[in-house]
């Protein structure tokens, strides 16, 4: 299909010519040949480019990914685990109109989030009130019982959060994820917009894209909002699981950009409920640890007995208020897939107000008349296990075998709690190179990643755009063959 | 009656431990018409720092590490508990047990809303079809709360041996309901999982039991060590205890320690060492006494 011959250049060259549109509602064109406002200077730049131009320019981005080693992990894979992060080089652009209704969105969602949390672990108003049924509570693997009655610092529970947000076909935003325990692949965003920085380094003023460098200083800003009172000169640390984790570059990445040590459990030690990181200058006492280990694995005295990754007694210091965990334990019960359900209720119910951002319709598997349902057909439905992420344990029924039903059948009405289903959603799309040197339109999504510090809400413009780099494929999970694009939030 | 417990239990390591973190589950819960009058934890070597609180279920627990290298960890928790006869008198269960199952879920009081979260799995409890269908043996349609359970608690001490051999403390109730064979600990999670299966809030309780009858009848097993049985959620008189070891309505008999979900909430000591070495042996006394 041809482009807008107004704004084509002299060039005959039109990377967009083979552009083949689908039902999903498309980011950069309106329709054939009619870019949207906001995409129109990074059209017009990539008219002006050629083939070979783009090209090189794409061989120039893998060069320094590779480079710089940013690498994530994939488990459950035979040959080697260890991956370059595929990186689209067109970015994904937002508006600023849009914008402000994704950042109130997010904020809006984290503050009810969180004000579940402390309600749960303390009066439980919402389930005296018959807002949601305590058997959902009661049966999720993610309620930390230890956790009822415990003070959190300025009642913040979930002070790093990444929210997954996809845009139907009608052109809303909508939230299919909250991940609120340990959510990661900002570092992703971080050095992806490095990269784009040095391909296009004059396009960014053009365009007018908002910052993100920041990042890494708000993070900081938040973590030492929390720290407990009389702590002058808190000792913040990332406890990381350690080198085999999946995200261990971006431990490695955020703690240095911060400025902090990077330690594992063997590097703590707890000695009257208080936590001591050792050092070459004897122990120093910890004040807030920002953890990307698992609540099971935090602590052997008081979770998961086999884990060598936390610190015996750290439950306990934390509990006495001489250290801050972020996030808190216990974060997990709100972002359970079935308690995800009932995200819009519990807006209503603490805030008082409608959701700005919507959910994705959600079947509970617990709903006999729903189960039934989506049994009766799992060709149409993305079918996901409540406790997982990163897109393991999920069934996506268009793209299933008859086997692979049958396994899931099987699965569900042997633990119904286990599961949820959603209809299968049409991503938006968004012009991506493919290996051959050509543009196609891929699904995507996107995480933002939201802060909340004792202060203030931060809501860095822009995220991880996720893309589903098979054609046709709707699943953008990175350790499911995704990659990434760098999010650009326009000023205007 | 009023008695005084002495629970000692001695690890001895095979080489030395240099630190250990322990969290410590023997004070005895005070209740109404069950009133802790005392109690202590002595702890050899002295730790280097203790601390108490109360855990989810309202049990007392004692945290405490030790920081000197040693050998053997001795811990001995005593106390003085007055036991009268008004505690688990059964309220009227004659309500049929349908009532109950179908009525905790939309249970808004307090008592309901507290007693509906023992009504699923819990970690070492997991639930299937054959614990309900041996549960629904005693439990048939339209029968009164209280003889459902007194059945089936007599069936289970009769179809269930008691072996001290047979299984450990991970052994499941899968395992135990297949062998019929084990002691307090496995006939309690059995006991719960049927429960539960069949919709019923039910929970483990710790303590310890007197061994001999005070009319000088039959010996009791379960003695000398720390006894476990079983309370269920009935929606009109509250909480029922069952022994489905002994076959018997807990009475004066049956000093409350804690209460769970299941053992793995309430385990007695449980701690973190480093070294210690590959092995270590454990020993455990109880002694109830009535006082005088």
């Amino acid at each position: 299909m041809a482009a807008n011959a107004s704004l084509l250049p002299n060039s005959v060259h039109d990377p967009f010519s083979n552009y083949a549109f689908t039902d999903a509602y498309d980011e950069m064109f309106a329709a054939p040949g009619r870019p949207r406002p906001h995409y129109q200077k990074l059209y017009r730049r990539m008219l002006q480019q050629s083939a070979d131009e783009l090209q090189r320019s794409k061989q120039q981005a893998d060069i320094s990914f590779l480079n710089q080693g940013i690498t994530f992990t994939v488990y459950g894979r035979e040959e080697g685990t260890e991956r370059i992060f595929p990186h689209d080089l067109l970015p994904r652009v937002i508006s600023g109109a849009e914008w402000d209704v994704i950042e109130r969105g997010l904020k809006q969602r984290v503050q009810a989030l969180n004000l579940f949390l402390r309600d749960v672990y303390h009066e439980r108003r919402i389930i005296k009130d018959g807002i949601i049924p305590g058997e959902l509570l009661y049966t999720c693997s993610q309620f930390r019982r230890h956790m009822r009655g415990i003070k959190i610092p300025r009642d913040i529970y979930v002070s790093i959060c990444g929210t997954d947000l996809i845009r139907t076909p009608d052109g809303n935003f909508v939230v299919l994820e909250d991940n609120l325990r340990v959510p990661s692949g900002v570092s992703y965003m971080l050095t992806g917009r490095r990269v784009m920085k040095e391909i296009f380094p004059r396009l960014f003023h053009q365009c007018g894209v908002r910052p993100i460098e920041h990042y890494s200083q708000a993070l900081l800003a938040t973590l030492r909002s929390l720290t407990p009172d009389g702590r002058a000169h808190p000792r913040i640390v990332l406890l990381t699981p350690g080198i085999y984790n999946s995200a261990y570059f971006e431990h490695a990445y955020l703690a240095r950009q911060m400025g902090i040590e990077l330690v594992e459990g063997r590097d703590l030690l707890v000695h009257d409920n208080v936590v001591y990181v050792r050092t070459t200058s004897g122990l120093q006492r910890v004040d807030v640890i920002y953890r990307r280990v698992d609540d099971d694995f935090l602590d052997p005295l008081t979770f998961r007995q086999d884990s060598a990754l936390g610190a015996a007694g750290l439950f306990n210091a934390y509990r006495a208020g001489n250290v801050v965990l972020a996030n808190a334990v216990g974060t997990g019960v709100a972002d359970d897939k079935a308690v995800y359900a009932y995200v819009p209720a519990i807006i209503r119910y603490y805030l008082g107000e409608d959701p700005v951002l919507n959910n994705v319709e959600t079947f509970l598997m617990t709903n006999e008349t729903e189960r039934a349902h989506v049994c009766g057909n799992l060709h149409r439905y993305v079918v996901k296990a409540v406790g997982e992420s990163g897109g393991y344990g999920m069934l996506v029924g268009p793209h299933s075998t008859r086997e692979q039903q049958d396994e899931f059948r099987k699965r569900i009405l042997a633990d119904p709690r286990n599961y949820i289903a959603q209809p299968t959603l049409a991503l938006s799309t968004a012009p991506c190179f493919t290996d051959d040197g050509r543009i196609e339109p891929r699904h995507i999504d996107l995480r933002p990643y939201v802060l909340y510090g004792a202060d203030e809400i931060t809501v860095v413009p822009g995220g991880l755009t996720r893309v589903a780099l098979r054609k046709g494929s709707l699943v953008v999970n990175s350790s499911q063959g995704g990659g990434s694009k760098d999010t650009w939030v326009l000023y205007q | 009656m009023i008695y005084q417990v002495s629970h000692k239990t001695i690890y001895r390591y095979r080489s030395p431990v240099s630190f250990g973190n322990h969290v410590a589950c023997l004070s005895p819960r005070s209740l109404p018409h069950h009133a802790c009058e005392w109690s202590e934890l002595q702890i050899d070597p002295p730790p280097s720092n203790r601390h108490e609180r109360i855990d989810y279920f309202g049990n007392r627990l004692t945290l405490f590490s030790i920081s000197d290298p040693h050998s053997e960890l001795k811990v001995e928790a005593r106390s003085r508990v007055n036991v009268d006869s008004e505690f688990r008198k059964w309220g009227d269960a004659s309500a049929s047990w349908e009532e109950t199952a179908a009525s905790v879920p939309s249970d808004r009081s307090r008592s309901g809303l507290d007693a509906y979260q023992f009504a699923f799995e819990s970690p070492r409890i997991r639930l299937n079809e054959s614990f309900a269908r041996y549960a629904r043996l005693s439990f048939r349609t339209g029968r009164p709360f209280g003889e459902a359970l007194l059945d089936l608690t007599a069936r289970m001490h009769q179809e269930f041996r008691f072996d001290g051999n047979a299984t450990n403390v991970r052994t499941t109730p899968d395992d135990v309901f297949r062998l019929k064979r084990g002691v307090c600990q496995d006939f309690a999670h059995v006991q719960i999982a049927c429960l539960r299966s069949i919709g019923l809030p039910a929970r483990y309780v710790s303590g310890y039991l007197r061994t001999y009858s005070a009319a000088g009848g039959a010996q009791l097993a379960g003695g000398d060590v720390s006894h476990a049985w079983v309370a269920t959620y009935c929606a009109n008189a509250g909480w029922l205890e069952v022994d489905p070891t002994n076959n018997i309505v807990p009475s004066e008999g049956h000093v409350t320690l804690a209460w769970g979900r299941d053992y793995g909430d309430i385990s007695p000591l449980r701690g973190i060492i480093l070294g210690g070495g590959r092995e270590h042996s454990l020993e455990v006394r109880v002694h109830l006494q009535p006082a005088a």
